[in-house]
């Protein structure tokens, strides 16, 4: 036989087996999809499948219900003014803090970083915490007030929706920090030069060239930051519910005790729809705006603004800045959990060690809050970890209809609030045949949901560095498709994938509105157990305990995400022939 | 007429020694290219120039006025150094059209808005990018771009200017036309330029004078012939232009007089093949060069390679020939 027609043999082969070979191919993408599918989208049609009835039939009731009421307005109204308040002061903490460790002369950079990370570590619910601790009436600072001016009390309400506004901000204005620093640091360097080589001042280039190229960045980790704050729960459930008023999060988490659940999913795709616009303009206008530089060249001395005398203003008001926020409330979360019992007085007398003692090893409800979460954690995020491998592989490099449906319906949940994901579950998982309330399960699909697109985050930005080539080489030489994802694609992404993992894992840690609401006995996580037992017999000097552990886990786990995101050792990721 | 001086100049980046105790001149109208490899500091010294960078050690002074001096610790900032400097990667703010761009550095003299709107058209028609005007950044192609840093940098009237591999992301026919227009601009402005590459083609096309870099220090400076014909070393006869190499001891009685230790750099068009040539060898190699063939012949004791216009020639045929014109180098 000739070596044409050999070479002829093989390609008519080749093709009787082009049909079997494609469904291979494609095997771990339509399973991913599938249970994508169950787990996400699944969830959210039956959510607005029940909106639309009631007794069995289709109907809009629940809706005119919802949106005659007063107190929805009222609520949604709440939302927007607290969300608004906490992103002007966000956006002016943490961009002003940015402006002035990437772009002045201000010493002690290291340490206003550290302050900021430490202050991003703490979980918001301990924020509020020690919010209540400071000012409340029986509080440090009345105390400390009291220690300077005798008798003196003031009548500050630790709660109320301007709390509520300032501790979401203190919460925020980290991530605005990091967004503004990022974009600061990476961009500006060489169009600066390019500004003082035409001859123009500081200032002025700070004006024409910094800032605007900064704005996008600003607006959309604004728009961001207000997704966020109208998603959040658990500050505005210490700071606001006691005082009877509502944001749209405790609305939904007041709705569920009332049982009402056509009411209950209305106002859910509410919340999920206020949030979803926000984040898609944030989407939108990063991908529209962003002005990208070509940094391969050097960017020459990096300049700075010279602060001159102003400095030595700035650094008291720093100061103050981060004892107020930072440094206080740590110390008196330190001090609530050395005490036998919250309000008595400040003595060696008064203290004990004994809150450890329980936290450890005594409180059976406390050990098995840290126990679930961890367990949830670990089995969601190395769960999320597959299927987010799978999307981005198939996104990447086998550009079809299913992947780009797979991408889309795994980054859905990262516009849905916690909140309001954690209802959908509910809604899902509540009756026969897929029966999980009540079991260990339905945290996992629910944290696995709330995982992947944070993993996809995380990957995708190393995956766009990846050359196609790789994989397009691995396919001529006849790897099969998991062997191109396990032993080639696997190990490109192993940075994203190890911080993905962790910072999904100190979610599951710090998360309370899921966990609160599918909870059942025997399942409780740490954020039930903290939030549960401060009304109880425990008190506040136990939730300072608990919180302390939570914030040194936060930090360890936060130490080891940055430990990762600096190692620069591997070199592939660089490698791009786009 | 000497317009700059860099005495002494040293560079370090952290324990790294960049530039190493370097001086240069430059003359009035002059077009200085600096040529070396990658890494060899030749970028660091043009962004030490401009202000970019502050060197460790020694001074520079243009126009008679001290730009920098470690000892006397002056150090004018980029700003007000007047110099146009052209980046690498263009540059151009990605937030403002082409327009915009070019009257940024009028702007920022105060000048009145007839006048930019005047000088701005009249540069964009310079650089044959007045119907991009109104264009962003990121609609231009890299020729486009690179054209309109070009214009935006002699916007600020430089009494010098800059170009830092300017041409690196050009393709080979606008890397032409590139060139001609940075030589006509630069006989229309009439002020001196100092041009940073690696690409000894563009080095050669445009040079008045050259400097060859290697490891932060100048291991040439002269006409682009003069480098070209007398390499001082090895290393700058490798780097410029295609050479023969050869060992002095392997050429044949009529370089007697050598010393031991000298390498001869033979260009291969300086070889001629005759009949009656001194040395014979056989061809192992062709390759064909467009204006010509590259012959690699083998001889008793060495390899050459010899241009040759001639279509005639086959592996394997044995030829005799004659070298022409060679260049004494000492081994060390």
């Amino acid at each position: 036989m000739s070596r044409f027609s050999r070479a002829k043999n093989t390609v008519s082969k080749y093709c009787t087996k082009t049909k079997v070979n494609f469904a291979k191919q494609n095997l771990p993408l339509f399973l991913s999809l599938f249970i994508i599918l169950f787990f996400i989208g699944f969830p959210l049609i039956k959510i607005i499948i029940c909106s639309f009835q009631s007794d069995g039939h289709f109907s809009l009731e629940a809706y005119v219900k919802v949106f005659s009421n007063g107190s929805t307005y009222k609520a949604l109204g709440n939302t927007l003014i607290v969300s608004v308040g906490a992103l002007l002061l966000a956006w002016l903490v943490g961009g002003g803090l940015a402006f002035l460790t990437e772009k002045t002369d201000i010493g002690l950079k290291k340490f206003i970083r550290f302050f900021i990370f430490l202050e991003f570590c703490i979980p918001p619910y301990i924020f509020s915490v020690s919010w209540v601790q400071i000012t409340s009436r029986g509080g440090y600072l009345n105390r400390l007030i009291k220690l300077f001016s005798g008798d003196f009390q003031y009548t500050f309400s630790p709660y109320s929706l301007g709390a509520v506004m300032i501790v979401l901000a203190l919460h925020l204005s980290p991530l605005v920090f990091f967004g503004i620093s990022n974009v600061l640091r990476k961009n500006n360097e060489i169009l600066e030069n390019a500004g003082r080589m035409s001859g123009a001042s500081s200032f002025h280039i700070l004006k024409t060239i910094t800032l605007p190229l900064v704005f996008p960045a600003f607006l959309s980790t604004g728009l961001l930051i207000f997704s966020r704050a109208i998603a959040n729960f658990e500050i505005a459930a210490l700071l606001a519910m006691p005082v009877g008023k509502e944001v749209l999060t405790t609305k939904v988490y007041k709705a569920i005790s009332a049982l009402d659940l056509q009411t209950l999913s209305v106002l859910s795709l509410l919340l999920i729809a206020v949030s979803y616009v926000f984040y898609s303009l944030s989407e939108g206008w990063l991908k529209k705006h962003t002005f990208s530089v070509n940094r391969t060249q050097k960017t020459g001395k990096k300049h700075l603004v010279a602060l001159g005398k102003l400095k030595y203003i700035l650094y008291p008001v720093l100061f103050l800045y981060f004892t107020t926020i930072l440094i206080f409330p740590l110390i008196t979360l330190i001090l609530s959990s050395f005490m036998k019992r919250w309000g008595l007085q400040l003595s060696l007398h008064n203290m004990t060690f004994n809150n450890y003692f329980v936290v450890l090893f005594g409180n059976a409800l406390i050990r098995r809050g840290f126990f679930n979460s961890l367990f949830y954690g670990v089995v969601s995020a190395s769960l999320a970890t597959v299927f987010a491998l799978i999307t981005v592989f198939f996104y990447k490099h086998i550009k079809s209809r299913p992947s780009r449906l797979l991408m889309g319906i795994s980054g859905l949940p990262l516009s849905i609030p916690n909140i309001a994901l954690a209802i959908c579950a509910i809604f899902a998982w509540i009756n026969p045949p897929f029966k999980l309330y009540g079991t260990k399960w339905i945290f996992i699909v629910t944290y696995t949901a709330l995982f992947i697109p944070i993993m996809i985050e995380q990957m995708k930005g190393i995956a766009e560095n990846i050359s196609p080539a790789f994989d397009t080489s691995a396919r001529t030489l006849g790897i099969p498709i998991t062997g191109r994802i396990i032993k080639l694609f696997l190990p490109q992404l192993s940075r994203g994938l190890m911080t993905g993992w962790m910072l999904s894992f100190l979610i599951a840690l710090r998360e309370i509105p899921i966990s609160l609401l599918l909870t059942s006995k025997g399942n409780e996580t740490i954020g039930v157990v903290l939030f549960t037992i401060q009304s109880n017999s425990y008190g506040m000097e136990m939730t300072s305990t608990v919180a302390i552990f939570v914030i040194l886990i936060s930090v360890v786990g936060n130490l080891v995400i940055n430990k990762f995101i600096n190692k620069k050792s591997v070199a592939y990721e660089n490698i791009t022939d786009e | 007429m000497k317009i700059l001086q860099m005495n002494d100049l040293s560079i370090n980046y952290g324990e790294n020694t960049i530039i190493e105790h370097l001086n240069l001149t430059l003359n009035q109208d002059e077009l200085l290219v600096i040529l070396g490899p990658s890494g060899c500091g030749k970028s660091t010294l043009l962004y030490s120039l401009s202000g970019l960078l502050q060197p460790d050690h020694g001074e520079i002074i243009f126009d008679d006025a001290v730009l920098f001096s470690a000892v006397q610790k002056i150090n004018v900032p980029p700003e007000q150094r007047r110099m146009g400097f052209v980046f690498q990667d263009y540059s151009l703010w990605p937030h403002m059209s082409v327009f915009e761009n070019v009257a940024y550095p009028l702007r920022v003299q105060k000048h009145k808005k007839e006048v930019i709107e005047k000088r701005v058209t009249k540069l964009l028609e310079s650089v044959s990018l007045l119907h991009k005007r109104n264009s962003f950044p990121a609609e231009l192609s890299g020729g486009e771009k690179q054209r309109v840093a070009i214009a935006r940098a002699i916007a600020v009237e430089p009494m010098l200017m800059l170009l830092d591999e300017p041409l690196a992301n050009v393709d080979a026919v606008l890397k032409t036309q590139l060139l001609s227009l940075i030589s006509q601009l630069k006989t229309k402005l009439g002020i001196p330029m100092i041009y940073v590459t690696h690409d000894q083609k563009e080095a050669f096309e445009i040079a008045d004078r050259m400097i060859i870099m290697k490891d932060g220090k100048i291991v040439q400076e002269g006409t682009p012939q003069s480098i070209y014909r007398f390499p001082v070393n090895e290393f700058v006869a490798g780097f410029v232009g295609d050479n023969n190499l050869i060992d002095s001891v392997c050429l044949n009685k009529r370089m007697d007089c050598c010393r031991q230790k000298a390498l001869c750099t033979i260009r291969p068009e300086d070889i001629c093949i005759c009949e009656e040539g001194e040395y014979s060898g056989q061809i192992q190699k062709i390759t064909y060069k467009g204006n010509g063939y590259n012959l690699h012949v083998k001889t008793e004791n060495s390899c050459f390679v010899i241009c040759e216009r001639s279509e005639s020639y086959q592996v394997g045929d044995v030829v005799r020939f004659d070298l022409m014109r060679m260049h004494m180098l000492n081994k060390k």
